[in-house]
């Protein structure tokens, strides 16, 4: 009895052991929630690309590339699911433009010019 | 029998690791992508945010397993949520493309490297618009287009039949894209000023037929439509008089622009065929006002393509205009095939034209349209094979050479 105990206890150890360690597992995991950050856009998109802020805080884009981009709430083209996060215009190469989250929740973003671009910011409640 | 002794656990345990370690690895996955899936359903608020879920999921397996697995949760979503299905198939297919220039080609730059499976070519060929736009838009000569679909031709020809008028019409969305980048100022904003240097760009591109310079033109006009539709750039769509900015284009260009602005007549017309009828009777002539009908009823067919377009068709059969009646019956047909998705055969559209309710002479011009579109798809072996394995009916399976020269003339 206490070999087929520890014969069954081996073979459910391994088998969550190898679910666990080679399954595909998703883990989501927020960088500490900030005040303010910086996002820039460059030639290899968004950078970064993924932001935690705080509610309430602001977010400021930028670009390296000299070309106007504009970046906006998904969906593509309409940004409609956060629609104030829109500068509702394309902006130049040299310009800044800060927008503040004051909605929780996670908003996946593009450029509105190179869709291809795109990144997400997790707004979380203070 | 226990086991003997402990290398013999040792031996299990390993086994084991090993054994669960692959099913994870394999089934797990599948099983929480379907979960994920009906995840974005249950718990997004609306619509837009059911769409950008499943978005992410694509995206999610597009970095992991390129196009095609991309293209695996398209068909599972499409088919099983119709609030994707119903909002732009086509605009969907384009978010692949999107991935694919991101996530592939940026990272070698080189088109010859590039994965493009059988199956993207769903939705009209919405991938492959999606990722040439943004291919010329960064890469916008005349010679880097020539070069790139001459090699799209001469290459993909087995898997997209269509893949050289797709890639000049992508081409046309890229050089437009390209022009807003050096107009930067709102006062330079206008549909002249971003349509005419796109426009001579496709008309100079050497290679392409004249087919192809068309698509290349309405891939240009199709962009500045969706602005106007959308209010971008300060653009407005004129829903009073839709075909004005075309009657101001050059004779040679009038066609396509009517083509693309044909797109948003069924939101003017509620998708009401008798309405758009009045719509398009407001352009000059006769071929441009066809056009129209048939673009603009495809257009009705998009927002519900899984519907069998019956109510459709009888208030296409109460026209009286005997041209734009078949007009709009061919429009059915051409929503019915750009609309539709990998590894459906086309079936809504081959039903369609199987209809009681088709006359004897609506028939005939429903097979012949339907082989024309069909063959963007599918190349004539596959045609043939689809007629051997009973998916075409027989009656069209016995005019498709007549109708295929007529097609050719």
């Amino acid at each position: 009895m206490n070999k087929l105990v520890l014969l069954v206890v081996v073979v459910l150890l391994a088998g969550i052991a190898g679910f666990a360690f080679l399954g595909k597992e998703k883990v989501q995991q927020f960088d500490s929630a900030k005040q303010s950050v910086h996002v820039e856009l460059g030639e290899s998109g968004f950078e970064p690309r993924e932001v935690t802020i705080i509610q309430g805080g602001t977010v400021t884009f930028t670009t390296t590339m000299d070309k106007p981009f504009w970046p906006a709430s998904n969906l593509h083209p309409s940004h409609s699911i956060y629609s104030e996060f829109d500068p509702l215009r394309p902006l130049e190469s040299q310009e800044t433009w800060k927008f503040t989250f004051n909605r929780v929740g996670s908003y996946n973003f593009h450029d509105h010019i190179r869709s291809y671009f795109t990144g997400v910011i997790h707004v979380v409640a203070k | 029998m226990l086991l003997q002794n402990k290398f013999q656990y040792i031996a299990l345990a390993v086994f084991s690791l090993l054994f669960f370690g692959f099913v994870g690895f394999t089934v797990y996955p599948q099983g929480i992508l379907a979960s994920e899936i009906v995840a974005c359903d249950e718990k997004s608020p609306n619509e837009t945010e059911k769409i950008d879920c499943w978005q992410d999921i694509m995206r999610g397996a597009f970095d992991v397993d390129g196009t095609q697995a991309a293209f695996d949760v398209f068909e599972v979503v499409y088919k099983n949520y119709e609030v994707f299905a119903n909002t732009g198939c086509h605009r969907h297919a384009h978010r692949i493309g999107d991935m694919s220039y991101y996530f592939d080609y940026l990272t070698h730059k080189d088109f010859t490297k590039m994965d493009f499976p059988k199956g993207a070519t769903a939705c009209g060929y919405g991938f492959y618009h999606g990722f040439f736009e943004h291919l010329v838009q960064d890469n916008t000569s005349v010679e880097f287009v020539t070069q790139m679909c001459e090699y799209m031709r001469n290459n993909l020809g087995d898997v997209a039949p269509a893949i050289s008028q797709t890639c000049y019409h992508g081409s046309g969305h890229g050089f437009l894209l390209a022009r807003a980048d050096e107009l930067t100022q709102e006062s330079q904003w206008s549909v002249e000023a971003f349509t005419q240097k796109p426009l001579e760009q496709c008309e100079s591109l050497p290679q392409a037929s004249d087919t192809e310079i068309a698509e290349c033109r309405q891939g240009v006009y199709n962009v500045i439509v969706d602005w106007m539709a959308d209010g971008e750039y300060g653009l407005s769509y004129n829903t009073v008089e839709p075909f004005a900015m075309c009657d101001r284009e050059p004779y040679e260009r009038q066609f396509d622009c009517y083509y693309e602005i044909a797109q948003k007549i069924d939101g003017l017309s509620n998708g009401d065929p008798l309405k758009m009828v009045a719509i398009v009777e407001k352009a000059k002539r006769v071929d441009l006002q066809t056009i129209a009908m048939s673009v603009g009823v495809a257009g009705v067919v998009q927002q519900n393509p899984q519907n069998d377009q019956i109510t459709l068709l009888s208030a296409c059969q109460s026209i009286d205009r005997m041209e734009l009646k078949n007009q709009c019956i061919l429009g059915i047909i051409g929503g019915l095939v750009e609309h539709t998705i990998p590894g459906t055969d086309y079936k809504n559209a081959i039903n369609f034209c199987e209809s009681d309710q088709l006359t004897v002479d609506e028939r005939p011009l429903c097979d012949r349209e339907l082989l024309g579109k069909l063959k963007r798809f599918r190349t004539d072996i596959e045609l043939e094979e689809m007629c051997s394995s009973r998916v075409l009916s027989t009656t069209f399976c016995k005019n498709m050479e007549k109708n295929s020269e007529t097609l050719s003339r």
